[in-house]
């Protein structure tokens, strides 16, 4: 550390000091904070400044004899006491992802051993969906709203209602209308490896809420169809208060296949709440 | 959670293994320095070696139930028995051909190490050593050698490529190189059970359950499975989609952990999932999987359960061990059917 006496300013002062003798140890709370000064092989210095937490705990006596007693040896004999930063670091955080029901899984494994799946090639003619007309869950919608759906989900407008039955087993991503369609919103997408990460749990948006709902209430509603991961009120960012929408999380795409379908359009106390698929937020 | 991350081996680490009381965590690798740390602050507390230490891979590495003697298995073709404590070596002694796996008895007195074969001089062979007896660790003298047999049809030694030992130390468990599973009686002095198609390729690990009725084994056929443990009766299968090379059963809940990934050689010939190399949970009974745990950029190679159950360690290819919390998450979870 070369300083002239004009510029050198009290904190350059400290790190001078600390920079001769041993690490310096400040204790605040339950916090050690250690401060050293490491100098590498270019003579260029570097402020290291390690926190540590005092953890209490209570263990078996021989656990604690070890650990108060026994000296390190070997190829740590002369280790300083304490975690050595070259051989133990914190990773990264994790997350450990959940898979949940057996479709789930198989669909994964499936898309990822590589091939056209069998059901890109199928698509529901009311919402465009990858699955049998029969079996949507929007049968019983008006004309309106299917051409709604139909417009949301990307099946393309010429496969509306008067398309034959062999017309709308063609895939849907086909030039029926010569547009182009983004891989991502062809029916029967099965995400990239990206998109498919374990943590994008099945969620709805439940909107059109009584503003007095609280988070047990919806628990209470939802938990019916399935084991929820997670509830969050939409609240507005200043005054906190509850603005009439919620997500609710299931472990399971099932679950939220049957939770939409029952209570979309339904009476809660005074309001007709409706339920859809929440938008994954972007990154 | 936040893992953590030790840094002290130079290759692909081999074996991991907590101590009863779960403070100490001993690794050992390819490099020839098996390691013990404390498990809870990752602070490492000392080398096997390089005094007096192995000159080539250590395959396998186990402690005694007091934490007062460790027991390692190296590729130098010998077993060396360590002072815990101090990292003093207490006896070492040469064998015919590498050791493939070791493991001390319930008592602590007694431990068993497994050979490989080498070409058709020297047989594969399974050999019980007692500490307190002067004759075994100076001399020959041993409990129990006892030599695996041969395949019927093209002659191949059927090596023992794990061995553990069964409840009471009244029994060891051999998994082969073949995928076959065996029983020794040490009464009886000889093989009792055999389980020829217990897997299709090498099991690579054998880990019991807390109570010792059950064993999970981790074969390269991408399956694990669940054996009882005295009659060697298949009981659950847990299918991975790659080769596992190890699997754990939690102490405190159903799950079952395995750690594999594709060979680092066939890494590069594998699409962009990139040989897929997380930590799984299956759940015991359902033999369903329902989570995972990345971290690792080379295939898991051993993987531990603490012995409470409330954090779990993976040793991989790429040199690391990593020590994981169990957060709540995992422990809110549970599997709706």
């Amino acid at each position: 550390m070369q300083n002239n006496d004009q510029d050198l300013v009290w904190a350059d002062e400290l790190e001078e000091r600390l920079g001769e003798g041993a690490p310096s140890v400040r204790r605040v709370g339950n916090r050690k904070i250690v401060t050293e000064i490491v100098e590498d092989e270019e003579g260029k210095k570097t402020k290291v400044v390690t926190e540590y937490m005092t953890v209490t705990k209570r263990v078996s006596k021989a656990v604690a004899e070890r650990k108060r007693n026994w000296k390190k040896f070997g190829d740590a004999a002369n280790d300083p006491p304490g975690a050595q930063t070259r051989n133990t670091k914190i990773a990264d955080e994790v997350a450990m992802q959940f898979l949940t029901g057996r479709e789930d899984v198989m669909a994964t494994e499936q898309s990822n051993t590589g091939g056209l799946k069998l059901s890109a090639q199928v698509s529901c003619r009311i919402c465009g969906g990858d699955h049998w007309t029969t079996q949507c869950n929007f049968q019983n919608a008006s004309q309106e709203e299917k051409d709604m759906l139909m417009r949301k989900f990307g099946g393309g407008a010429a496969a509306g209602p008067s398309v034959s039955d062999n017309a709308a087993m063609e895939p849907s991503d086909g030039g029926a209308t010569g547009k182009y369609v983004a891989p991502s919103r062809r029916a029967g997408f099965q995400g990239t490896a990206s998109a498919q990460q374990g943590d994008q749990l099945p969620s709805v948006r439940v909107s059109n809420l009584p503003t007095d709902v609280k988070e047990e209430d919806l628990r209470d509603l939802f938990e019916q169809f399935g084991k929820i991961k997670k509830v969050y009120l939409g609240k507005d960012k200043r005054t906190q208060e509850f603005k009439g929408f919620a997500f609710v999380t299931f472990f399971d795409q099932h679950s939220a296949d049957k939770a939409i379908a029952a209570v979309n359009g339904h009476r809660y106390f005074h309001m007709i709440l409706s339920v859809d698929w929440a938008n994954p937020s972007k990154p | 959670m936040r893992p953590l991350l030790l840094q002290g081996h130079e290759r692909a680490i081999t074996q991991i293994k907590y101590n009863r009381d779960g403070d100490l965590l001993f690794t050992c690798s390819k490099d020839k320095l098996p390691t013990v740390w404390h498990s809870q602050t990752g602070e490492r507390l000392g080398t096997y070696g390089p005094d007096n230490g192995h000159n080539g891979a250590v395959w396998s590495i186990d402690v005694s139930w007091d934490s007062k003697k460790v027991v390692t298995g190296s590729g130098d073709a010998s077993w060396r028995l360590w002072d815990c404590e101090t990292g003093r070596m207490i006896r070492a002694t040469t064998t015919p051909t590498s050791v493939r796996s070791v493991s001390f008895s319930y008592s602590g007195h007694l431990f068993l190490y497994a050979t490989d074969a080498q070409g058709k001089t020297s047989s594969a062979a399974v050999i019980v050593k007692d500490t307190r007896d002067p004759s075994h660790m100076q001399g020959d003298a041993c409990v129990l050698s006892l030599e695996t047999f041969q395949n019927e049809k093209d002659k191949s030694v059927n090596k023992v490529s794990s061995a553990v030992w069964g409840p009471f130390d009244e029994s060891i468990i051999c998994g082969h190189n073949n995928g076959g599973l065996s029983l020794i009686e040490l009464r009886q002095n000889d093989f009792t059970i055999t389980n020829e198609n217990a897997h299709s390729a090498t099991i690579m690990d054998i880990q019991k359950s807390k109570d010792d009725i059950m064993f999970v084994t981790a074969s390269k056929d991408t399956k694990a499975k669940l054996f009882d443990s005295t009659t060697l009766e298949e009981l659950k299968t847990y299918k991975a989609d790659r080769p596992v090379n190890s699997a754990a059963i939690s102490p405190i809940k159903q799950h079952i952990l395995l750690g594999g990934g594709q060979e680092a050689m066939q890494v590069t010939t594998t699409d962009i999932r990139q040989g897929k190399f997380e930590a799984r949970f299956f759940h015991m009974v359902f033999e369903e999987e329902f989570g995972r745990v990345k971290g690792h950029f080379g295939p898991i190679n051993s993987v531990a359960f603490h012995p409470d159950g409330n954090s779990f360690s993976t040793g991989g290819e790429d040199g690391y061990v990593r020590v994981h919390t169990l957060d709540d998450t995992y422990f809110d979870f549970d599997l709706t059917f």
